[in-house]
Parts: C-alpha cells; sequence; structure tokens
C-alpha cells in the first residue's frame, strides 16, 4: 500500500511538471556584442514580437560592404526555450539582404521560426533583383517579389488576384537586370484592379473581408529608423486607354457586382513614401514625399522625390509605395495603365 | 392605465373559468438545443462532412388545452439559442456573383452556425396511454441574430472549375473567412414530431425534431448554390402550473 502511494505521488509529480511547461518560444532581447567588420555602425535593435522577426539596424550602406558578415550576439529567450540554430552566439550573414532563420523551442517542445534582418541605410531588395515562385490561391506558381512571402518587406497585391490568375505586380528580364512591372488589370469580377507595390504585407484576410474597401488589404510600413533625404529611383509610366469609374451595386457587397461608367481624363500613377513614429497604437507621421504622374516617355528616367520632414526624431518605420492608378482603392482607373520602376535607393544628404 | 388593466383581467379571466375545469392550463418550459442546419438536398452533404452541434438551454412557457379525453391542444412562446460547427473537405464548392459567375473552391472548410431565435410553436397531442403522448405540430419563429461564418482553410480558389477540380492540396497557408451573417433570413416555419411522458400530473418530460421548411438564408441569397434548413433535436421538461 506505501509502495502504491509512493507511485502515485511520483506520477502525480509528473504530471504536474508536464502541465507546468512553457510553451513559450519567444526572443525578448537581441543584444549585439560585436561584428567581424569594424567599420559597421551598430544603431539599435527591435523585436517584433507580433510577427517573430528581429531588426539590427546598422547606419551603414551594407551594399558597399564585403560580405559575409557575422556578428556576436547574446540572443535571449523565454524561460526555457532554447534555439540551436546559433552556436558561439554567432549570426553568420552571406549578403546584406539574407534574413536568418532561428528555430526556437519552447520548454513544452513548441517550435517557433524567428526572422532576423540586417537593416541598414537602403532597404531590402532595393534594386528588385529578387524574385520567387509562390504558390498563388489558384494552386499555380507565380513570380513575387523578395525571397520569400515570409521575409521580404516588400509586397503586393497578386495573391488576392491570383485566384484569377491576375498577377499586376510582376518581374521583367531585361537582360539579366530585373525592373518591376506594376500593371491596372481588371477580373472576371473586379472591372477594376490596381496593382502596387509597397513595403509591408499584403493582408489577404483584409482583402476579403472588407472586399469593397482595398486599402483594407494591406499593412503598410516595415521597421526603419534612419532619415533619408531624398528617394532616387527610375520609372516609366503608360496611362491605360479607358478611364473608368466602377461603383458597387451594394456598397457593402462585393457579390453584388459594379456599374461602370467611362470618364474624362487619363489615368495616373502614384508614388509616395512616409516615415512613422509608432509606438503602440499611436501613429506620427514625421515625413512624406509625393509623385503623381501622367504617361511618360517609353523610356525609364531617373527621378528623385525629397522627403519633407515635421520632426527632428527618428522614425521606427518607412512605407513606401508605388501604384499604377493613382485611385485604384476608389474602383478608379484604366485597365491597361502600367508603371515600370527600377533601382531604388534612399539618399542620405 | 385602463388598458393595462383590462388585459391583465382579459388574461386572468381565461386562467380562472378553464382552470376551474381544468381544460387550460399554463406551463414553462426548460430545454436543450441540439441541432443546427443542413444542406438539402441531403446529396449536397460533402463526403467526410462533421458536424458537432453545441447543446444551449431554451426557455420557454406554453398553455395546454384538453380538447377530450384523447387529445390536447398547446400553444408555446420559446426562446431558442441552436448553434453548430461543421467541418468537410469540399470540391469545387461554388460561390456565386450575382451576375451568374462562380468563384470555386477545393479544401477544408469550417463552418459556424449560430441562431438566436423566439419560436411559436402550436403542437398536438394524442394520448397513446395514460401518461404517455405522440405530439405534433407546427411552428414559426422569428430569428433575432443569426451568424453563419466559413473558413476555407489551405484551399484552391479559381473562377475556372477544372482547376479547383484538379487541385493539388494543400494550397497557400491562407484562411479565408466568409460573412454571411448578413443574408440569415429573419423568419422560419415548419413542423415538429415527439413524445411527451408524463412523470406524474404536472411534470412532463419530452423530446422533440424541429424541421425548418424554408432555408435559414433569404431568398435572393445566391452565393451558395444549395439551400439549408434548421434541423433540431429539443430535449425538455414543463411543468404545469394549476392542478
Amino acid at each position: 500500500m506505501k509502495k502504491l502511494l509512493i507511485i502515485f505521488v511520483f506520477i502525480s509529480v509528473l504530471i504536474s511538471c508536464e502541465e507546468d511547461k512553457s510553451s513559450n518560444a519567444e526572443i525578448l532581447e537581441i543584444d549585439i556584442n560585436s561584428f567581424s567588420n569594424n567599420d559597421l555602425i551598430f544603431e539599435d535593435t527591435y523585436v517584433d514580437t507580433e510577427n517573430s522577426k528581429v531588426f539590427i539596424f546598422i547606419n551603414n550602406d551594407l551594399l558597399d560592404f564585403t560580405f559575409p558578415i557575422t556578428l556576436n550576439a547574446d540572443i535571449k529567450l523565454s524561460s526555457g526555450a532554447k534555439t540551436s540554430s546559433i552556436s558561439n552566439n554567432e549570426l553568420n550573414f552571406s549578403e546584406p539582404d539574407e534574413v536568418k532563420t532561428l528555430e526556437v523551442e519552447a520548454e513544452d517542445g513548441t517550435v517557433k521560426n524567428w526572422y532576423v534582418y540586417l537593416v541598414h541605410l537602403q532597404l531590402q531588395n532595393s534594386y528588385f533583383e529578387q524574385w520567387f515562385d509562390n504558390l498563388g490561391m489558384n494552386g499555380q506558381n507565380y513570380q513575387e517579389i523578395g525571397s520569400s512571402s515570409v521575409t521580404s518587406v516588400w509586397a503586393t497585391a497578386n495573391m488576392g488576384t491570383s485566384m484569377y490568375r491576375v498577377y499586376g505586380t510582376s518581374p521583367i528580364n531585361d537582360n539579366g537586370n530585373y525592373l518591376v512591372k506594376i500593371k491596372t488589370d481588371s477580373t472576371g469580377n473586379l472591372p477594376i484592379t490596381a496593382a502596387t507595390l509597397f513595403t509591408g504585407v499584403f493582408n489577404l484576410a483584409g482583402a476579403i473581408a472588407n472586399p469593397t474597401d482595398p486599402k483594407q488589404a494591406t499593412n503598410f510600413g516595415t521597421p526603419f529608423i534612419f532619415r533619408p533625404t531624398k528617394m532616387k529611383f527610375k520609372f516609366k509610366y503608360q496611362a491605360g486607354e479607358n478611364y473608368i469609374q466602377a461603383t458597387l451595386n451594394d456598397p457593402s457587397s462585393i457579390f453584388g457586382g459594379f456599374t461602370v461608367e467611362d470618364i474624362e481624363g487619363e489615368d495616373q500613377c502614384t508614388i509616395y513614401a512616409f516615415l512613422e513614429i509608432r509606438n503602440g497604437d499611436q501613429v506620427t507621421e514625421i515625413a512624406r514625399t509625393e509623385m503623381n504622374s501622367g504617361t511618360t516617355d517609353d523610356i525609364l528616367t531617373e527621378t528623385s522625390m525629397t522627403f519633407n520632414y515635421t520632426s527632428s526624431e527618428n522614425p521606427t518605420h518607412i512605407t513606401i509605395v508605388f501604384s499604377s492608378s493613382i485611385d485604384g482603392d476608389l474602383w478608379k482607373g484604366a485597365v491597361g495603365s502600367t508603371l515600370v520602376i527600377d533601382d531604388l535607393e534612399l539618399i542620405y544628404e | 392605465m385602463k388598458r393595462a388593466i383590462l388585459i391583465i383581467l382579459i388574461s386572468i379571466f381565461p386562467i380562472y373559468v378553464f382552470s376551474q375545469e381544468r381544460k387550460l392550463n399554463f406551463y414553462p418550459n426548460i430545454a436543450v438545443d441540439l441541432g443546427g442546419a443542413i444542406p438539402f438536398p441531403l446529396s449536397d452533404i460533402p463526403d467526410g462532412s462533421g458536424g458537432t452541434p453545441k447543446p444551449y438551454p431554451s426557455l420557454g412557457i406554453g398553455s395546454e388545452y384538453n380538447l377530450n379525453e384523447k387529445w390536447q391542444l398547446a400553444f408555446e412562446i420559446n426562446y431558442h439559442l441552436i448553434a453548430f460547427s461543421a467541418t468537410a473537405n469540399v470540391v469545387s464548392q461554388p460561390f456565386y456573383y450575382n451576375d451568374g459567375s462562380a468563384l470555386y473552391f477545393t479544401g477544408h472548410t469550417e463552418t459556424d452556425i449560430e441562431l438566436r431565435m423566439v419560436e411559436f410553436p402550436l403542437i398536438a397531442f394524442y394520448k397513446l396511454k395514460e401518461g404517455r403522448r405522440f405530439l405534433f405540430g407546427a411552428y414559426y419563429s422569428r430569428i433575432l441574430e443569426g451568424r453563419f461564418e466559413t473558413k476555407g482553410i489551405n484551399g484552391i480558389y479559381s473562377p475556372d472549375k477544372n482547376i479547383t477540380d484538379n487541385a493539388t492540396l494543400p494550397g497557400p497557408e491562407y484562411t479565408i473567412e466568409y460573412n454571411f451573417n448578413k443574408y440569415i433570413d429573419k423568419y422560419d416555419y415548419g413542423v415538429l414530431i415527439g413524445y411527451r411522458y408524463d412523470i406524474n400530473h404536472r411534470l412532463y418530460l419530452w423530446a422533440r425534431l424541429n424541421v425548418g421548411f424554408k432555408s435559414i438564408f433569404e431568398g435572393d441569397f445566391y452565393n451558395i448554390d444549395y439551400d439549408m434548413y434548421q434541423v433540431r433535436i429539443n430535449l425538455g421538461i414543463s411543468y404545469k402550473l394549476f392542478d
């Protein structure tokens, strides 16, 4: 009887221990100790727990540096969690745009992937050379910007329109140099779908839940703490022929279809960027630049846009948006309007 | 004030009179609902589908009238909350637009249905033997609030049915939610059958099967190509207020 009691107590303790194991697989903090290149200027880190991302801000243009670069970091994990993705506290980056994946295992075995970015004076993939095959909603692969849907700081609306085999934002391969083609199109049920390229995340759930409000499909912005004075890029634009305004028959439902009418004027592209300080739900815009353009010459032209600052503080996020129809979110534009861009660069003077 | 007094008098009078004759009586109900809405025809239910009704209590009041030794009539007012979750693997499930075009979906779905309503059943009871009655009747119910939300999980979408017919799953890791709450109709009607066991001369135990005769969706709802009808089991007890 005594033995039975001891076994019972032992099993109870085991069970209670099992129940107490934590499922937290979080990165709480990251401290950078050193870099393999002493010219690198470390600024700060930011742990985005909501999206399981870690951003390491370096006040250099990493495109001017020779890679690989190794950094030594202390990573503080949640209690009981561990990672085997890093040894000797060293993270090795083979190129500026590489995003390291850290697999963090919680005490109870739950595994969570974290993504570590080097954020420097230029945005990831700002020359638009990286594209990858992404599985669309229709089960077919299409070309999406970046190296993966999880790690790219750039986003498009392609996933939303992929069910109609429409990919408004696509690469143009010009003898090995990739440009971005952003083209307003239509689908079977949408008379107009303006294409876009922006820093942030395409929110497919938002697009589906709010099909009558295209703006709900975009979560703008990526972490960024520097203060560019200008942004420079190459572009050309051709407006589509028939400028239309589509109006929802039932303002609350996309199932009700649209009434389409031709309107006067010509479609324009819009290119804008803004810098923000985000502190919880409080968002303050501190700089903006904006440009709209009608049809241009059929050659890529380099242009620059100047940021107008309203604060001397550093931002926390940057949003850059390219769209082929300025009022696309109001279902207004011209099918066929095409914006081509290349070689985005942030200027610091 | 006069009107209120009149209403009270009118209400009390039959209770007093008929209670004396023991022809009319009143009872509160408490019951448990199990059920939801199912596609009709039943062949539209996808293979491998599963459903989980969520039991919720219902409350109500009723009055019964003894027609004769064998027959009774009853009228009730009941508040119900019925809730149901369903899962299914669907192939080329269409969602229609009003221009007749469709978007097809192949993949896994999870659907939550919830209806809050006030039901007005008229029920006939036939005495089989002492303490046992067969019951049948009809009901009208007013839907106070309806929820019909479905999620398409890791599936393939296309306006081309050939693509969804031959889709390789899983598709992209996305869960897309469709909310058809606003298309839930405001009323329902149908029939019910059941059985009543009289535990004693005041306490009844009963089971009912309610089947709706109209789709839970509004008549002009065209996004899904089949109707869905309320089907629910109601298990409860009633307590007769007067001897």
